[in-house]
């Protein structure tokens, strides 16, 4: 993605061998994705899915050892078929843990037969930043490096 | 998956979005610095750093003591663990999501049915 963010962008990337077609199918169809968990430890317990921008989705998953149970959801706010979902998130569990909006983005890039996905997870700007300001990055590393510096602890 | 600290790595985020409260950060990384010092540098006025400085320190970002009649703001690095936190505890619920996708895909091209 080529905007600026100020808040921390957590980018994972994998390449799944399936045509992008197919892999879309796994954020819009939910004949494909009620079958899409989120890890082993996690059991998938009931799911809703209306891919369309401003249509929700929402996941209920459960902890196979613990019995905490997550709603995970959000809204969909672009959907390009076979490209791009971007998407709200936001977890809450039984046990009162939780976590306030964030933004997904989705995109899925040919890579010949197989398909590259690119999740950019980012919290939601609180406010807008001019581009030439100083990253939160750099902001972090100049602290980091600062505090280095000082002898002091920084973890 | 259980982000124990969500709520203050939130914090700690929504403190770094703004430009301003990132530069103050970057000057109390440096040394230790009264509100006074930092009104002159910033050009803003006393109650506009002060709003900074308390979003700041709700996010544990920074603290405040007192000196004799003035405040001194420094930095607490400790925070800045919240948000690595954050970070890590999300790439790894990622990498879990894209490891059952993987799986998945392999499963329908093979033309496996559902397991239940």
């Amino acid at each position: 993605m080529s905007t600026p963010t100020q808040s921390p962008p957590l980018v994972v990337r994998r390449v799944i061998a399936a045509p992008a077609e197919l892999v879309f199918r796994a954020w819009s169809d939910p004949a494909v994705a009620s079958r899409w968990g989120w890890g082993k430890a996690y059991d998938t317990i009931a799911l809703e899915l209306d891919c369309r921008p401003g249509g929700a989705w929402r996941h209920e998953i459960r902890n196979r050892e613990s019995g905490e149970t997550f709603w995970f959801e959000g809204v969909f706010r672009e959907v390009e078929p076979g490209r791009r979902v971007v998407h709200t998130f936001q977890w809450r569990s039984d046990r009162g843990y939780r976590q306030d909006e964030s933004l997904v983005a989705v995109e899925l890039l040919p890579r010949g037969a197989a398909t590259e996905v690119v999740i950019t997870h980012t919290l939601l700007p609180a406010e807008s930043v001019a581009d030439t300001d100083t990253g939160w990055h750099d902001c972090l590393e100049q602290i980091d490096a600062a505090v280095r510096d000082a002898g002091g602890e920084p973890r | 998956m259980v982000i124990n600290n969500a709520a203050a790595a939130d914090r700690v985020f929504r403190a770094l979005a703004d430009p301003t409260r990132r530069r103050i950060l970057e000057r109390l990384a440096r040394r230790d610095h009264v509100v006074g010092e930092l009104v002159e540098q910033f050009d803003m006025s006393q109650p506009a750093v002060t709003k900074h400085l308390n979003v700041l320190a709700e996010a544990r970002l920074v603290s405040r003591h007192r000196r004799g009649r003035e405040r001194v703001c420094r930095l607490e690095p400790a925070a800045l663990r919240h948000s690595a936190e954050w970070i890590e505890a999300c790439r790894t619920l990622w990498s879990a999501r894209l490891d059952a996708l993987e799986t998945l895909m392999t499963d329908i091209q093979s033309g496996k049915e559902p397991s239940r």
